[in-house]
């Protein structure tokens, strides 16, 4: 019991320093990924209006707004998963390794590894924890023991998961706490090597503690890739993201470094916002 | 004066309350008089329903168990037209048509259900497929049975035969199976998909190893509880796989086109439910006892359908997880 409460204290400790460290890093200012004028529609609604956005390799954005107000449905669009939902239609320019993603032309298939996605509920498969992580990496080709062996090590490390489950990785996934599944299913996620991950409300589930050693990842994740996140928990905004856009009624309507956002808000409807009149 | 009046204002004040504490009192004491006749008259319907079902199992068991222990019943062949002997051939026959129905029909529900639950588009063709499969389902089975007779045993000159009834129970299933597979596909929670198809998998790949998995424990008690209805079917078959079995079969034969072989299946073939319709208009009193006896087996069969049913399903689901 003490032994754990140390633990996680630890944790929390670590979450602090990494993410004050994380912050004042320079980026690299590399783009990952970025939008030009993208609307989404779903049927007759305009869901999202004209929407050009940068992410830079190295950096947490997040995108945050009052519910309803498009942050969701951009996420789901810079993967093409919007292409799942009947009637949803999207249209704008998404570039990605200097090509235009939002093409029927696209193959759905290798763009998704290398951009993954991690849900609002835990949503590991009815699987052992082992085949949890090697699930997509076999069907897309990788094969060897030794090599998926590996990869799952690689993978539940990178995910912060790898002393917890080390010992039980034929058990079932669903014996796991929430957070440990959340964890998991950012594995799931890195065994694909991806160089973007979007979060949708990551931690919406999430007990506090467990809130905290999901942000700690992301800041560790973030070193090498482009990480973006819809949160609705504006602290959590303000403690993981470099930059932050904010999404009001299906407008982005302002966007710039965190501390900027959150300090000085030019926007009206951002302060009000910001200082609760609405939420 | 104000001493008074305050007085007064006070007693209202108090009668009022009084009054509003009464009719408080008043409505939990109706509340409660209402719950306790609502539970008493629930329990009652409850009771009658159990007693009427129990006093039937338990009566037809009376006067079959009987027959059903008797040395050869379940091992012999009838003679004298089902009158006399035992009932060997149509329990094969029930099981033999059961199976080839289970082998026709599940793959094609399997198939319509993964169709119409991950692929199938909103519009029209969809609804109507939908529409089709209700009516179906609720298609009385004397009216399969007279399509099946003149497709199967006319037009395609099957005549009298197992497959005949096999292929008409197939069509009296498959309605009923794909909407338990769609259930069954459509209780898998959306973010099962979602997470599929977000590590860059296709609907297929999410479907065969991912929701049909997901969704197997419930499948299989689908198709075990549609089973028990098949296995108790004779309206379908009395026109279709006929109303006797061969006199003599061979199980050891493969000669596949030989009347008397058991896996022929374009013999006529007489399924338990058949042949207790068929013989319980004789009125000799060992073909009434050969009538309970037959009742008490089927009867004893679709109870163990349901609890395998039941087990099976328990197992699968703990089995995927807990493992």
């Amino acid at each position: 019991m003490s032994n754990e409460t140390e633990s996680f204290m630890s944790s929390v400790a670590t979450s602090e320093r990494t993410g004050k460290a994380s912050r004042g890093h320079a980026t690299s200012g590399e783009v990952a990924i970025s939008t030009n004028d993208v609307n989404v529609y779903y049927g007759d609604h305009h869901a999202l209006h004209g929407t050009s956005l940068d992410f830079h390799k190295g950096e947490i954005t997040a995108l945050i707004g009052p519910s309803g107000c498009g942050k969701s449905t951009f996420l789901r669009s810079l993967n093409l998963m919007n292409r799942e939902i009947r009637g949803c239609r999207v249209t704008g320019e998404i570039m990605y390794q200097g090509r235009n993603i939002n093409t029927p032309k696209e193959n759905l298939y290798e763009l998704r590894r290398s951009i993954g996605m991690v849900f609002q509920q835990p949503n590991p498969f009815r699987k052992s924890i082992y085949e949890n992580i090697v699930f997509a990496p076999k069907r897309h080709g990788v094969t060897g023991k030794a090599e998926l062996d590996q990869l799952v090590e690689e993978s539940l490390r990178g995910a912060a998961l790898w002393d917890e489950v080390k010992d039980k990785l034929d058990k079932s996934a669903f014996a796991l706490s929430g957070g440990q599944q959340q964890r998991l299913c950012i594995a799931r996620t890195l065994a694909l090597k991806p160089d973007v991950i979007l979060f949708d409300e990551p931690c919406s589930a999430l007990d506090p503690i467990s809130t905290l050693a999901i942000e700690d990842l992301m800041n560790t994740l973030a070193e090498e890739r482009a990480i973006i996140i819809v949160t609705h928990s504006m602290e959590q905004a303000s403690r993981v993201s470099n930059r932050t856009a904010f999404f009001y009624m299906g407008d982005m309507v302002e966007y710039g470094e965190t501390e900027q956002i959150f300090t000085r808000p030019t926007d009206q409807r951002l302060n009000d916002y910001l200082t609760g009149a609405f939420s | 004066m104000s001493s008074i009046e305050a007085s007064q204002t006070a007693q209202a004040a108090s009668l009022q309350t009084a009054a509003a504490e009464a009719r408080r009192a008043k409505h939990i004491e109706r509340a409660g008089a209402q719950d306790r006749i609502a539970t008493f008259v629930l329990t009652a319907i409850v009771a009658f329903v159990m007693l009427l079902v129990v006093s039937m199992v338990a009566y037809i068991l009376y006067q079959g168990i009987g027959m059903l222990f008797h040395p050869g019943f379940l091992t012999e062949a009838s003679r004298a037209n089902g009158t006399q002997g035992g009932v060997a051939y149509q329990l094969f026959d029930s099981f033999y048509m059961l199976f080839l129905t289970l082998v026709i029909s599940v793959p094609i529900s399997l198939g319509g259900a993964v169709f119409l639950v991950e692929y199938a588009p909103d519009g029209p063709i969809t609804k109507i497929a939908s529409t089709a499969i209700e009516t179906l389902s609720s298609l009385p089975s004397i009216v399969v049975g007279m399509f099946g007779f003149l497709v199967f045993s006319v037009n395609l000159g099957w005549k009298y035969s197992i497959i005949s009834g096999a292929v008409a129970l197939t069509m009296f299933n498959i309605p009923i199976l794909v909407r338990v597979i769609q259930q069954a596909l459509e209780d898998v929670p959306q973010s099962q998909r979602d997470a599929c198809l977000a590590m860059g998998l296709t609907r297929w790949e999410a479907t065969i190893h991912v929701l049909i998995p997901a969704a197997m424990p419930a499948i299989v008690t689908g198709i075990v509880l549609s089973a028990g209805r098949v296995f108790g079917e004779a309206a379908a078959l009395l026109f279709t796989s006929g109303m006797s079995s061969p006199v003599r079969l061979n199980f050891l034969s493969l000669n596949f086109s030989s009347p008397t072989c058991a896996w022929n299946v374009f013999r006529p073939g007489e399924s338990l439910a058949v042949h207790i319709y068929k013989i319980y208009g004789e009125g000799s009193p060992q073909a009434q006892e050969i009538v309970w006896g037959t009742a008490a087996l089927l009867m004893v069969c679709v109870l163990m359908f349901n609890i395998a049913a039941r087990v099976v399903g328990k197992m699968l689901a703990k089995r995927m997880t807990a493992e």
